[in-house]
């Protein structure tokens, strides 16, 4: 299912960012932005929701933490109970290390997984991106153009020219790219 | 929103509010008269008296020389934020040299009282012939001049650290700058060192049998996180009053973090030691926790969960670090608590000590046996382990808190609050971190 966006182009941040600022006051929805590195401020500008990966992430911790102390409980207090250097079959503190550990490997996998699948990066996805240079030295504001008549999107690539952007282009994608608000959600 | 509106911020002066003023002298006061009828009933104990005043004066010392450490790291790591910040710290600093007096006359008249291996005989009592084993370290000699090494090293670096970014206020240009990295460097050399073999001999030496290579990152982690604390609410203090209000939350909410990461971290360290003494379950090892779990454990907990549980959940979100009241209220907590975990440090030995010396009918050696049997000694009185927290603990953690602030807001009202020709001072006040 084809889908068109129109991507703008920036060699710098500032002028982005001012993009960014000018683009929103007028009203114009912005779909995504693309940067080579992360942008200080670009959360705020573009009025991102506030994600809710970390949010994934401590489910993912919370659940590894459970996991170590069920498996540890389950294996040397009821299935093969054994004493080692007198301690009780129990040894919570012996076990904090174990439990430490899988909270944060079941945090970082899981948090990994969310992550590209929810921005539609993941190896389930057919992975298209919208210009090779943006993670190189361009930093792209993207557009949906299905939802804006061509009229609008005149308006949109004339005020991107204005603000300084380099190269303004319209970029066919094979799927529908999931928008920042939906890859925060 | 805007990202060049900045101004660079001018020469902030402070002059000592009266209230604080008032309130820190009123501190001194009653904590100097709540220690004074601490010390008349304990007479009988200048275990307990001595044990008190070190206590408290390393407490607040090391408070100060935490204040440094923060300051001298961020230095040395070229970090911008905490320049509107960094005068509060040095502040703090102020206090060093009097602290510095204070514990070292602690050590020259309670050392006696306070440590075992000082005590008369000391290598002959010890039936485990450890105490002879670890000299010349367990020696007065040895501790004096390590002692006055320490304390004097650390009195001239900081001051001079000090000085030099005070005087950087009158004298534009970079050399000022550079001097307070060389410094810097300096002195966290020095700091790495002696943090950790100074109080190896102050308080690891109270149990003279009993010995943990973590010590001195435990410990000096205990302190970093109280002075962290005090920095926060100097801070807020300061800045609810109208001062320092190039300080935004942006920096509340790191001081919040650097709170919130070093209570993990001193977690981290006080659970490593006790896990591994546990499992390994030697009793020359186990003895130490054996005693302060058996004879201090309303404290022992506390500790913990002062320390570990109250910053770890009040403080985890991104949103409680920038609550002012929030920040207030959970330092106030682990200034309390650390207090408690040096309370700890220093008393289930020295107390136990003192009865190893002092009450001699039963033998030479029958505390090493009373110790595990609960004290029944032939005719002899139930021995007493833990004094808990009396008029004499309480008022000399008020006396000393109250010296503190005079020492720390005389030091403030002398100088600008900001750092006017510091380099990195625009890219403080523009701190952010966009988080919210």
């Amino acid at each position: 299912m084809a889908h068109k966006y129109l991507v703008g182009m920036f060699d710098d941040e500032v002028p982005m960012m001012n993009a960014i600022e000018k683009v929103r006051a007028a009203g114009i929805a912005i779909h995504d932005a693309v940067t080579p590195f992360p942008v200080h401020g670009i959360d705020d500008a573009l009025g991102a929701k506030e994600s809710r990966l970390h949010t994934a992430g401590f489910v993912f911790g919370a659940t590894g933490t459970a996991f170590a102390l069920f498996c540890m409980t389950y294996i040397s207090v009821f299935d093969w109970p054994n004493v080692f250097g007198g301690k009780p079959y129990f040894s919570l503190p012996a076990w904090i290390p174990i439990s430490f550990e899988l909270t944060v490997l079941f945090c970082g996998v899981g948090t990994t997984i969310v992550y590209y699948l929810r921005n539609g990066m993941s190896i389930f996805n057919d992975v298209e991106v919208y210009d090779n240079r943006l993670s190189s030295d361009r930093f792209g504001l993207i557009f949906d153009l299905e939802s804006m008549d061509s009229g609008e999107a005149d308006r949109v690539s004339g005020m991107l020219r204005d603000f300084g952007a380099v190269e303004i282009k319209t970029q066919e994608m094979r799927n529908r790219q999931p928008s920042m608000d939906e890859q925060a959600s | 929103m805007s990202h060049h509106h900045s101004v660079r911020p001018a020469l902030e002066t402070y002059d000592f509010s009266p209230g604080v003023k008032k309130l820190s002298l009123v501190l001194m006061v009653v904590g100097a008269i709540l220690f004074a009828l601490g010390v008349f009933t304990n007479l009988d104990f200048p275990a307990r008296i001595w044990t008190t005043l070190l206590h408290n004066s390393y407490y607040f010392l090391a408070i100060g020389m935490t204040a440094m450490f923060y300051v001298t790291a961020q230095t040395i790591g070229y970090s911008g934020w905490v320049v509107l910040v960094s005068r509060i710290p040095e502040a703090m600093g102020g206090s060093i040299p009097v602290m510095a007096v204070i514990f070292g006359l602690t050590l020259i008249f309670g050392v006696e009282h306070i440590y075992e291996w000082a005590k008369p005989g000391a290598i002959e009592h010890d039936l485990t012939g450890l105490i002879g084993k670890k000299q010349p370290f367990l020696s007065k000699g040895f501790f004096f001049v390590a002692s006055a090494i320490y304390l004097v090293l650390w009195v001239v670096l900081t001051q001079w650290v000090r000085k030099n970014s005070y005087d950087h206020d009158n004298d534009e240009g970079l050399s000022r700058y550079f001097t307070a990295k060389k410094l810097s460097m300096l002195f966290l050399f020095v700091w790495a060192i002696t943090s950790s073999t100074a109080i190896w001999h102050w308080f690891m030496s109270i149990d003279p049998h009993w010995f943990s290579t973590l010590y001195g990152w435990y410990t000096f982690c205990s302190a970093f996180v109280a002075g962290l604390a005090m920095t926060c609410l100097i801070v807020i203090h300061l800045r609810s009053n109208g001062y320092l209000k190039y300080i935004t939350d942006e920096h509340i909410h790191d001081l919040g973090k650097w709170m919130f990461a070093f209570s993990v971290a001193w977690t981290y360290l006080w659970f490593s030691q006790f896990m591994l003494i546990w499992y390994a379950n030697i009793p020359e090892e186990t003895g130490y926790f054996y005693d302060r779990f058996n004879n201090y454990q309303v404290l022992f907990f506390a500790n913990f969960v002062i320390n570990f549980l109250f910053p770890f959940l009040l403080l985890m979100t991104a949103r409680a670090k920038r609550n002012f009241r929030l920040v207030s209220f959970v330092a106030v907590m682990v200034l309390i608590g650390h207090w408690i975990d040096y309370y700890l440090l220093a008393f289930p030995g020295a107390i136990k000590n003192s009865h190893y010396m002092t009450s001699g009918a039963g033998g030479d050696h029958h505390s090493m046996l009373t110790m595990a049997g609960g004290g029944h000694g032939a005719g002899e009185a139930v021995q007493i382990f833990n004094f808990g927290i009396g008029f004499l603990e309480i008022g000399a953690a008020i006396m000393f808190l109250g010296l503190f602030l005079f020492l720390t807001f005389s030091a403030l009202a002398k100088h600008s609050l900001v750092p006017v020709n510091h380099p990195f001072l625009r890219e403080s006040a523009d701190h952010s971190t966009h988080s919210l």
